[in-house]
């Protein structure tokens, strides 16, 4: 959810819960910034209905590490029509991605300490996670013996 | 899909269920019915009021304010549809009044005579007021119409679309509830699987183009 379509209530509702971690908005739009992915490109990915994404925004967020977290995913598949699979790979690449940028993961007891907490969210996690890939790059790229760089270089 | 919904009703029961935190889809459910019922309704309290966007605004964050504390809500004391209501049009008004103290715009709101939760509830307020059918729902439907034809198929996507959870009102549909309950289980699931995955198949990566 990316950019702004149609005027929706609905999908109006759904981007200020983008910012709420508790809920499928934030995790989706999590999602599409990790993978750089248009709303258009989300919708695509997930074949199914505009209104159904929003749908799904709209829903609660499964915890990947629950022990219910199976059925949650397919209470929420079934609800939108999504593939069952693709839908527990987002939640917990997302939820990796949360855990890689050591945030807090628990949900808030307020709207306000989660704007407190994940004050920008997206953009945090991401950084973090980004900077810590690249430091794992650069880090790699030290530790690589000269002759393999070089073949590296050539190919 | 029922074709008449009591609206107190609905939501004395989508309320149970967000408080019992048993489903995650209630949120949406909330939203998708008393989201477009609030932005019907409000703009009648402020006639004068010609920001649509801050309406809109006022009603998304009063449901939310509603999501994230549902046990400030006593089903008791008037419908869900009038204490959103009540959180949309108190919202709206320190909006106003704010706006108002820096010369933007003069606050009128309609004056009405019953109260419930302390806010007037006119006419359009009604707690017996009834809905043809949940809008969403029934746009979703029509453009998944043409993809799943079957009569049973049907009826099996309305009530994963409704939210449907209980095996026993697939199992009706289906006409297997004479079968043990794990087979019904069994068979429920599968059906669920397979229409699923025919609407995706017949949808394909453009899907969101329909």
């Amino acid at each position: 959810m990316n950019e702004q379509t149609t005027p929706n209530p609905l999908s109006a509702l759904a981007l200020k819960l983008r910012r709420d971690p508790r809920y499928m908005a934030y995790a989706l739009a999590a999602y599409q910034q990790q993978e750089n992915l248009s709303d258009k490109e989300l919708a695509e990915t997930l074949s199914i209905l505009p209104e159904l994404i929003v749908r799904l925004a709209l829903c609660r967020r499964p915890a990947a590490s629950a022990p219910q977290f199976a059925e949650q995913v397919r209470e929420l598949a079934d609800f939108t029509l999504t593939d069952e699979s693709q839908l527990a790979g987002i939640l917990r690449q997302v939820d990796g991605l949360e855990k890689l940028a050591a945030l807090p993961v628990t949900a808030p007891e307020t709207e306000a300490q989660a704007e407190t907490q994940f004050g920008l969210p997206l953009a945090g996690l991401l950084a973090a996670a980004r900077d810590r890939e690249e430091e794992t790059d650069d880090q790699a790229q030290i530790n690589e013996p000269p002759a393999a760089k070089n073949m590296a270089d050539d190919e | 899909m029922s074709s008449q919904i009591d609206l107190r009703e609905l939501g004395e029961r989508l309320h149970q269920l967000l408080l019992e935190q048993a489903s995650l889809t209630v949120t949406s459910r909330i939203a998708e019915v008393f989201l477009p019922e609030l932005l019907k309704r409000l703009p009648r309290s402020f006639p004068t009021v010609s920001d649509q966007h801050l309406i809109a605004s006022c009603a998304e964050d009063a449901l939310l304010e509603y999501l994230a504390r549902p046990e400030k809500f006593d089903p008791a004391r008037g419908t869900l549809l009038t204490y959103l209501r009540l959180l949309a049009r108190s919202r709206l008004l320190n909006e106003l009044r704010r706006k108002n103290s820096t010369g933007q715009q003069e606050v009128v709101a309609v004056e009405e005579a019953e109260t419930v939760y302390g806010v007037a509830s006119g006419a359009d307020w009604d707690e017996s007021v009834r809905l043809s059918e949940h809008e969403t729902e029934q746009r979703i439907a029509a453009k998944l119409r043409p993809i799943v034809t079957d009569s049973t198929d049907q009826q099996v996507l309305e009530l994963m679309l409704e939210g449907v959870r209980e095996t026993s009102a697939y199992a009706v549909v289906l006409g297997i509830t004479e079968q043990p309950v794990s087979e019904q289980q069994r068979i429920v699931k599968q059906h669920k699987d397979r229409v699923r995955k025919r609407v995706q198949r017949k949808l394909g990566p453009r899907g969101w183009q329909v």
